[in-house]
C-alpha cells in the first residue's frame, strides 16, 4: 500500500496532467536541442573535413597544429570547454550571456576533433596509388582530393561520422550546464517548480531516444552495408 | 606590455597559492576514484550484457539488446538527473555519480566486449568443444580472454572518456575535479581569475587524459593486442 501511494505521488494521472500543462516548456526544450543539434553538426562536419585535409597535405607544421588542436579537445571535458568559452572567450570579446551560442561553439569544436580524426583515418585508407594516379592525370591537390579521394573516403567515413552524430545530441545536454534551455533543463526547471519529476524523467528519456534510436539504427545499417561490400 | 606582465604575475600569485593545488588535488582524486569505479563496475556488467546478446538464449539477448540500445542512445546527464530523484541513498553523493555513471557506461563497454567477442574466431569454439570444454567453460577460459585482448585499447579509451564524463556530475556536486575548481572560486575569493583556475582545470584533466590516450595508442601499436 505504502509503495502503491509512493507510486501515485510521483507517476499518478495527477502528474501527467500538470506535464501536458508544462507541454509548451518541454516542446521548447526539445526544439532547442534539435537546433543546436543540427547546427553544431554542420560547423563540426565542415570543421572535421577541413581539419582532416589539411592533415593530409602532410606539410610537417600544418599536421602538427592539427595534431595539437585534436590532441587538446579530445581529451579535455565537454563541460570545461563550454565552460571557458562562455565565462573567459566570450566575455573577453565583449560578448556576454550568450548560452546557446558557447554551447554551439563548444559542440562544434569539441565535434570537430573526433570529426577530423575519422576523415583523416578515411583519406589514409583510400590506397596511395589512388592518389598518384590523380596526379599523373593533372588534378592537383584539391582536383585529387575532390574528384578522387574524398568520393571513396566518405563511404568509409560515413558510419563512424553518424556515431558522432548521436554523441553530439547527447554531448548537446551540456547546454543545461550553463542553463540555456534545452531539453534536460525543462526537465529540470518543471520538478524544481512543481516538484513533479516522474513523467517529465521519463518523457524527456523518451524524446533522446527518438532522436538518436533512428540515427543509431542508420550507423548500424551503413556499418553493415560497408562490411558486405567492403 | 609592463602592465600585461604585472597583472599576469598578480594572477599567478593570487591563484597559484598552496591551498589551492590542495582543492584540486583532491577534487582529481575524486575525479579518478570515480571513473575508477564505473569502470570497473562498467566492465563487469558489460561484459555480461555482451554475453547475454550474443547468446542463444532469446530472453537474455532482447532484455541486453534493449538495455544497450536504450542507454547508448540517452545522455548521461538524463541519469545523473535521475539519481537527483530517485536515488536510494541521497546523502551518498559519489555513490549516486557512481551509479549513474555505470548505468550509462555499461552500455557502451557492452559494444566495445562485444567488439571484441565477434573478433575472436569461430574456429576457437570449435577447438574448446573438440577438447571436451562445455559452453561456460570454453567462454571463460578460452574466447573472454582473447575477447579482452583485443579491447585492451579500447577500454583505455573509454576510461578516458569516463574521466571528461565526471564533469557532467556537477549537479550531483560531489567534490570532483570540475566541483572543487567551482568550490574554489567561491571560497578561494578567486572570482576576479576565473580565467586562470578553468584553464588550470582543463590543464589538468589534458595532462591526466592524454597520458591515457597515449597509453591506449602504445598498447594498441604492441604486440599485446591480436590485429
Amino acid at each position: 500500500m505504502d509503495f502503491f501511494s509512493g507510486f501515485q505521488k510521483i507517476f499518478g494521472a495527477k502528474r501527467w496532467l500538470e506535464l501536458y500543462d508544462a507541454r509548451e516548456e518541454v516542446i521548447a526544450g526539445f526544439v532547442m536541442t534539435v537546433k543546436v543539434s543540427f547546427f553544431s553538426l554542420i560547423f563540426a562536419l565542415i570543421i572535421g573535413v577541413a581539419v582532416g585535409l589539411l592533415m593530409a597535405t602532410q606539410r610537417r607544421w600544418i599536421t602538427r597544429a592539427c595534431r595539437a588542436y585534436i590532441a587538446f579537445f579530445q581529451n579535455t571535458p565537454l563541460v570545461i570547454q563550454v565552460i571557458i568559452i562562455y565565462l573567459v572567450i566570450m566575455p573577453a570579446m565583449g560578448i556576454y550571456r550568450k548560452k546557446v551560442e558557447a554551447g554551439i561553439i563548444g559542440l562544434s569544436i569539441y565535434t570537430g576533433a573526433y570529426c577530423a580524426t575519422i576523415v583523416h583515418s578515411a583519406i589514409m585508407s583510400v590506397p596511395a596509388g589512388q592518389f598518384e594516379a590523380a596526379s599523373s592525370q593533372g588534378f592537383g591537390f584539391i582536383g585529387s582530393m575532390a574528384h578522387v579521394i574524398l568520393p571513396q573516403a566518405v563511404r568509409i567515413a560515413l558510419p563512424p561520422l553518424t556515431n558522432q552524430a548521436v554523441n553530439l545530441i547527447k554531448n548537446s545536454s551540456v547546454l543545461s550546464v550553463v542553463t540555456a534551455r534545452d531539453l534536460i533543463y525543462s526537465l529540470d526547471s518543471i520538478a524544481a517548480r512543481s516538484d513533479n519529476y516522474g513523467p517529465p524523467l521519463l518523457m524527456t528519456g523518451l524524446l533522446y531516444l527518438c532522436i538518436c534510436l533512428p540515427i543509431s539504427l542508420l550507423a548500424r545499417r551503413l556499418e553493415g552495408r560497408l562490411v558486405r561490400h567492403g | 606590455m609592463v602592465e600585461l606582465l604585472s597583472s599576469l604575475r598578480d594572477t599567478v600569485v593570487t591563484v597559484y597559492t598552496p591551498l589551492f593545488f590542495k582543492v584540486l588535488g583532491e577534487g582529481l582524486l575524486v575525479t579518478l576514484q570515480i571513473a575508477l569505479s564505473t569502470i570497473a563496475i562498467s566492465f563487469v556488467a558489460g561484459s555480461a550484457l555482451a554475453i547475454m546478446r550474443n547468446g542463444k538464449n532469446p530472453v537474455a539477448r532482447w532484455v541486453a539488446t534493449i538495455y544497450v540500445e536504450t542507454v547508448r542512445n540517452i545522455p548521461l546527464l538524463f541519469f545523473i538527473t535521475m539519481m537527483v530523484f530517485f536515488s536510494p541513498f541521497p546523502s551518498n553523493k559519489i555513490f549516486n555519480a557512481t551509479l549513474a555513471m555505470s548505468i550509462f557506461t555499461s552500455g557502451v563497454v557492452a559494444e566495445i566486449v562485444r567488439g571484441g567477442l565477434n573478433g575472436v574466431p569461430k574456429g576457437q569454439w570449435e577447438a574448446a568443444s573438440s577438447q571436451g570444454f562445455g559452453a561456460f567453460q570454453a567462454m571463460v577460459h578460452i574466447i573472454l580472454p582473447q575477447a579482452y585482448r583485443r579491447i585492451l585499447a579500447p577500454m583505455i579509451a573509454q576510461f578516458v572518456t569516463t574521466i571528461k564524463d565526471t564533469s557532467f556530475c556537477a549537479a550531483l556536486a560531489m567534490g570532483d575535479l570540475y566541483d572543487r575548481a567551482k568550490q574554489a572560486i567561491n571560497q578561494l575569493d578567486l572570482r576576479d581569475h576565473t580565467a586562470a583556475v578553468y584553464v588550470t582545470v582543463a590543464l589538468v584533466y589534458f595532462l591526466v587524459c592524454f597520458t591515457f590516450t597515449n597509453l591506449a595508442k602504445r598498447v594498441q601499436r604492441s604486440s599485446y593486442v591480436i590485429k
